[in-house]
């Protein structure tokens, strides 16, 4: 006979993982709502970001593609030093 | 390559870099400065409460966006020319621009961005406390962008804390404290920043004053004008002392770009500074005495020993003495330097020879030379190795820069900023008066200000970079040996194709900034 009952309720791990992944989950709603609403309200905005997505696709698609190529790129540091060092000796002048 | 068509790559080289170098510094300083003149105002607002801060907050946030948006990644061609058009140099130039640089990079990339976020996207959102705090990282994390750069640029110019090892053919790092806080880099980063901040301030009085000439948006205009002039004035005060601070340390680490400063040519002590001249233009080419390089001059007696050696009587060298030496002085001829370079060159090029050979013994034996460490080794590199840029030279005028250009630029980035300490009291004075708008002409010169506080910004990197030729490392490599193996019709094309990309962007900056300005403040557009 029982003159009362207790439960005890002790959370398991995977309820506090749970908790946690859900609070996660609302943390990043949040992030993702607060950039979305942010984007979404911009005016002036939309036509800098228009203006820096075409300055990044000509830097990097184009400048750096066609025009920049690196002069010592594809070379072991070795190679590198090597090419360096008989630039620095070679300067014909 | 032969001898012109490497002087042509060296110039177009130059000249491409100097265009986006010049390009970028449009859009940073105001970055550096807006920042934490909306930190301030948006302080104001936390503290009081008061909406019509948070308009004026709202609205300089508006134009720094702008600014920001525009101007940000024009920085990252730098590094496309050093990989392209410099690789020697970028190579040679070691850990500067390594681990350290791209670290900072990403660290205030991500500290700006995120927190910039919230200063735009925030308002209503996050806490007003958050939201004050996201602005003044936002301002801090642009800052801290600079640093790095600004300690690297002060390496090339006075280069400490790093060795040179002729295996790998960089310069690396043996003491990053030395190489952090070396003096001219501490007294660049000052300087410079201190110049941002200046440069943002003028920025907010001059738009401020065109409202109040066209009589809208008064108080708007008053509020952000006591603010502005009194940050103005502070960083106006910084931009002078360390100005100062930076002539002084030019005196003892560049001694020819501060003769070339004051179109110098015979050295002294108890010297007098120009405040106003003309000078000759053909200074590489003929010799000229201190009587004979100026047509016509001011002069305020004894200042130029003073801003040199603050007075203690020491010899000011002048363009003659670094060319031909002073033996007096205990000063080397730069023919002397030119010979000890090319022993360097040749040492260099002996255990090249060495080392393809495969002749251990030879190799171990010129590696010695290197090392700082053994006596031999401090002998040479303190008597050779640190003349080795000079080997590269046929004749000593080489190492003149353009002194032309370099006296003018000099006059007109102190003479602005001169002006501009006048300006900011005189609008403390009539804003605490609450006169600003009596004074029309008051309000035209603070306009005025604004295009000439851009071009004194701009002539200070003039009298730093064009003021260090011929070096991109001081005494250790010149332009010459900095170069890579490119055709100069590539620098061209590139050139154009900058000048075509970096106009466009100028002209949409000033566009949709002019739009805005002249919707004004009430509009609470993101």
């Amino acid at each position: 006979m029982y003159l009362c009952e207790i439960t005890l309720y002790l959370p398991s791990k995977y309820d506090l993982d749970n908790k946690y992944n859900e609070n996660k989950l609302i943390m990043l709603k949040k992030v993702y709502y607060f950039y979305r609403d942010g984007f979404r309200s911009m005016k002036v905005g939309r036509t800098l970001w228009l203006i820096i997505i075409i300055k990044l696709f000509i830097m990097f698609a184009i400048l750096k593609v066609f025009f920049f190529p690196s002069q010592l790129g594809g070379m072991t540091p070795e190679e590198k030093a090597n090419t360096v060092r008989e630039n620095l000796i070679n300067i014909n002048k | 390559m032969t001898i012109l068509t490497a002087l042509e790559v060296v110039d177009w080289s130059r000249a491409q870099f100097a265009l986006t170098a010049m390009y970028h510094w449009i859009f940073v300083p105001l970055t550096l400065g807006l920042g934490f003149i909306c930190a301030i105002m948006e302080t104001i607002y936390y503290r009081t409460g008061d909406q019509k801060w948070k308009n004026i907050t709202k609205f300089w946030m508006r134009l720094f966006a702008i600014n920001f948006a525009i101007g940000v990644a024009t920085g990252i061609i730098l590094e496309f020319e050093f990989g392209t058009n410099w690789s020697n140099y970028s190579y040679f130039v070691g850990d500067i621009f390594g681990a350290p640089l791209a670290i900072e990079g990403i660290f205030a990339f991500f500290m700006e961005s995120t927190f910039l976020a919230v200063m735009y996207f925030g308002w209503d959102r996050v806490s007003k406390r958050f939201h004050l705090a996201s602005t003044w990282l936002t301002a801090f994390g642009a800052n801290l962008s600079a640093i790095w750069i600004l300690i690297a640029n002060s390496w090339m110019q006075y280069p400490v804390g790093m060795r040179f090892n002729p295996d790998t053919m960089r310069n690396e790092m043996y003491d990053f404290w030395l190489v952090a806080t070396n003096p001219v880099a501490i007294n660049k980063i000052t300087h410079t920043v201190s110049s941002g901040f200046l440069l943002a301030s003028v920025f907010v009085v001059g738009i401020s004053a065109w409202y109040l000439i066209k009589r809208r948006n008064i108080d708007f205009a008053k509020k952000s004008i006591r603010i502005a002039a009194i940050f103005g004035l502070f960083s106006s005060l910084s931009v002078a002392y360390t100005g100062d601070a930076s002539a002084y340390l030019v005196a003892k680490t560049q001694p020819m770009k501060f003769a070339a400063m004051e179109a110098l040519m015979d050295g002294g002590r108890d010297l007098g500074l120009t405040a106003m001249g003309i000078v000759a233009t053909d200074i590489q080419t003929e010799d000229h005495t201190n009587e004979s390089v100026t047509a016509f001059k001011m002069e305020i007696p004894y200042m130029l020993s003073m801003l040199a050696t603050r007075g203690d009587g020491s010899f000011v060298p002048g363009i003659n003495d670094i060319v031909y030496g002073n033996e007096k002085e205990g000063m080397l001829s730069t023919v002397e330097k030119m010979r000890r370079g090319k022993i360097a060159i040749n040492t260099l090029k002996e255990y090249n020879e060495s080392k393809k050979s495969g002749d251990v013994a030879s190799m171990a034996e010129i590696k010695a030379k290197f090392d700082y460490n053994t006596t031999e080794g401090k002998e040479f590199m303190d008597n050779f190795f640190k003349y080795f840029g000079y080997g590269y030279f046929n004749s000593p005028s080489e190492i003149i820069p353009d002194i032309a250009l370099i006296f003018y630029s000099f006059r007109i980035m102190v003479g602005v900023g001169a002006m501009l300490i006048f300006i900011f009291i005189m609008l403390i004075y009539l804003s605490y008066k609450d006169q600003l708008t009596k004074y029309r002409w008051a309000l035209y010169l603070t306009l005025l200000s604004l295009p000439l506080t851009y071009i004194a910004t701009q002539t200070g990197w003039i009298v730093s970079e064009v003021g260090r030729q011929p070096w991109t490392i001081q005494d250790m490599l010149p332009t010459i040996a900095s170069i890579s193996d490119v055709t100069s019709t590539a620098v061209k094309t590139t050139f154009f194709i900058f000048v075509g990309l970096f106009t466009t962007l100028l002209i949409a900056e000033i566009r949709i900034m002019l739009k805005q300005i002249k919707i004004g403040p009430k509009e609470n557009n993101n």
